[in-house]
């Protein structure tokens, strides 16, 4: 009787033990809580403060106002609406600005400019998107390369060599873009000999900071292409090829809408960074080169201006992921061929 | 060809030359390739090169060449000073970055792996959106990381450190770790696992014994990466480092005084240092490191 029991006793424990070891919620409880906690309490919950503190104001010393009767939209209102304008007043002045830049003949629109934030942000955008642009015109074949034309043991030597720059050494690699473009560096003081070209320097002008975002951001499209690339099933191709296309046609007709999820990926990684980059204004670009990640920078550092900051800080991430959105409907939509 | 006027011949001219260029395309394609591929290979290792040749130019300011010495590895080495550098600092410095890069490796393979198990096998209310907050360290600028994190830490009253750099760069390395073992899980046959337990395995023996050896690699690989991308992180550290350094902090601090020869040394040591970390990653790892 007792024995029997104990035996009970221990196949009730057994079945505890086990029950907790098949349970399927235990598992996902304690899998998901250490990382949940950590991406909320330091990644969500900042970016909440983050909002918050946009909404405030600064005080005469440069201290922060959060207090109810200071919360408010100024900051976004600073940012987007001149001085002596109305909003209406902005959204035309800006809108016109924007369009006199892409027409020729320095054709005048509206009477105003937008604030000097706003044409910071748009300066930004337009380097970042023309970086993209570079990054994938060069990255692409080259991931190609890698792929197709090199011998497959060489592949991931190749793709080392390019991931190389884009994992480590963000500031060496941007130091030694000074060094370059330096007034009596290498590449200045052969410059130097010919004539009309005495004294020239590239660094702390907005030509080094292109330079260098190309620089740094090319092989950042390296390795989505190449992923994609690398799965794409090339016998489509050939099959093309059998059917009579050339290889340029091949190529725009097949692989190319096959790859354009490594396109699109590869444009983000460029764009973001770029866009948003405050170190190589800072290193390269003259003492008052206007880049939006620069400008966020300096309100949390000399400026002292931390609502603004925070302010900018958002319209700069919300407009980044509406021009990405856009960017997706037409890539995905548009027949690239 | 053209026989009509001049504007018809020039225009077949540069149809002719179109299709001419069409037809060198078709027939070089490789060779073109492989031209395009060496000058990117030469464009981001040229800049690289100067820095390390520089770094043995017997010139004080001058960045022309001066002659060949290494006095100025032997004075870093040795401990002076040689002007904006002071070895002693980019030591400290470096033990820091050492230091928060193995912490926060430690704790977000651990953690980011747990997540990848979350998002790849169980569904749950709100998984559209948590997998939204699991990826969006990974696209968010790093700027914005950067100040939320400090007015974060302002708020609620943690001074500015190793820690809070610790903290910051284990938010983000959680995502990548996350990223990069999801995708190595998703691959994996589960049917492996089904066959472990239809043996009598149990849950904690299924994983030790089946899951985890087949997506060690990814696990080992994600490590490495999140312990490169806290080594070099500049931006973050930057804004919730306070008053101490890490490598990229304190780099920065002298490139900003100017160019100077021990600028070039530590340089150069960065450089092989972060080269020696990514070509043994990709030694233990293999090919996992480019998921």
């Amino acid at each position: 009787m007792a024995q029997k029991t104990e035996q009970e006793t221990a196949t009730a424990q057994k079945s505890i033990r086990s029950r907790v070891l098949q349970s399927d919620s235990l598992g996902f409880v304690v899998n998901i809580t250490p990382g949940a906690f950590w991406l909320i309490t330091f990644f969500l919950v900042p970016l909440l403060i983050m909002a918050y503190y946009s909404l405030g104001e600064r005080g005469a010393f440069g201290e922060v106002l959060l207090a109810a009767e200071y919360l408010g939209l100024q900051q976004y209102a600073i940012f987007f609406v001149p001085e002596d304008a109305t909003p209406l007043q902005a959204v035309w002045w800006t809108v016109g600005w924007m369009l006199e830049g892409l027409i020729p003949f320095g054709i005048e629109l509206t009477s105003g400019a937008p604030t000097v934030y706003v044409q910071i942000l748009v300066k930004s955008i337009n380097f970042g998107l023309i970086t993209t642009g570079f990054a994938l015109a060069v990255s692409y074949p080259t991931a190609y390369f890698i792929v197709r034309v090199i011998p497959d043991r060489f592949q991931q030597l190749g793709l080392i060599l390019l991931l190389l720059p884009y994992w480590a050494s963000y500031l060496v690699r941007v130091y030694a873009l000074k060094l370059l473009t330096y007034q009596n560096g290498p590449i200045f003081n052969i410059l130097d000999a010919l004539p009309g070209m005495e004294g020239v320097g590239l660094v702390f002008t907005d030509t080094a900071v292109m330079l260098g975002m190309i620089y740094i951001y090319v092989p950042f499209a390296v390795l989505p292409i190449y992923a994609n690339l690398d799965d794409v099933d090339f016998t489509l191709r050939e099959a093309a090829l059998v059917l009579g296309a050339t290889r340029i046609t091949a190529f725009r007709k097949v692989i190319l809408p096959l790859t354009i999820p490594g396109i699109f990926a590869a444009s983000i990684l460029v764009f973001i960074p770029a866009t948003g980059t405050f170190v190589i204004p800072e290193i390269l670009g003259g003492g008052d080169a206007a880049f939006i990640g620069k400008f966020i920078a300096e309100q949390f550092g000399g400026a002292g201006n931390w609502p603004l900051g925070s302010a900018a800080g958002f319209i700069f991430t919300g407009v980044v992921l509406v021009v990405i959105g856009l960017y997706q409907r037409v890539i995905s939509g548009g027949d690239l061929a | 060809m053209s026989t009509g006027t001049a504007g018809s011949g020039l225009l077949s001219a540069a149809s002719d030359s179109w299709y001419a260029a069409k037809r060198y395309l078709e027939n070089n394609g490789n060779r073109l390739l492989s031209l395009e591929a060496f000058l990117l290979y030469a464009f981001l290792y040229l800049p690289i090169l100067v820095v390390i040749v520089t770094s043995f130019n017997d010139a004080r300011i001058a960045i022309a060449w001066r002659g060949f010495t290494t006095r100025w590895y032997e004075a870093i080495l040795s401990g002076q000073s040689t002007y904006v550098v002071n070895p002693d600092v980019a030591w400290v410095a470096f033990k820091n970055s050492m230091y928060i890069g193995v912490v926060s490796m430690v704790v977000a393979t651990v953690f980011g792996t747990m997540l990848a198990f979350v998002l790849q096998r169980y569904d749950f209310v709100g998984k559209a959106p948590f997998t939204g907050l699991v990826y969006m360290p990974i696209i968010m600028p790093s700027i914005i990381m950067g100040i939320s994190a400090l007015l974060f830490f302002r708020i609620v009253g943690l001074t500015t450190g190793i820690g809070t750099t610790m903290i910051a760069h284990i938010a983000f390395n959680i995502s990548y770790v996350a990223v990069i073992v999801y995708a190595r899980l998703a691959s994996f046959d589960e049917l492996l696992e089904e066959a472990g337990k239809t043996l009598g395995a149990n849950r904690l023996e299924t994983f030790r014994y089946v899951t985890l050896p087949n997506i060690m690699p990814a696990i080992v690989a994600s490590a490495l990466l999140a312990f490169i991308l806290s080594f070099d992180d500049f931006v973050i550290t930057f804004f919730v480092i306070g008053t101490n350094n890490t490598l990229p902090t304190y780099f920065f601090g002298m490139v900003r005084q100017g160019i100077a020869p021990g600028v070039n040394v530590i340089a150069t040591l960065i450089v092989i240092a972060a080269s020696a970390i990514i070509f043994s990653a990709w030694y233990i790892a293999g090919e996992d490191i480019f998921v």
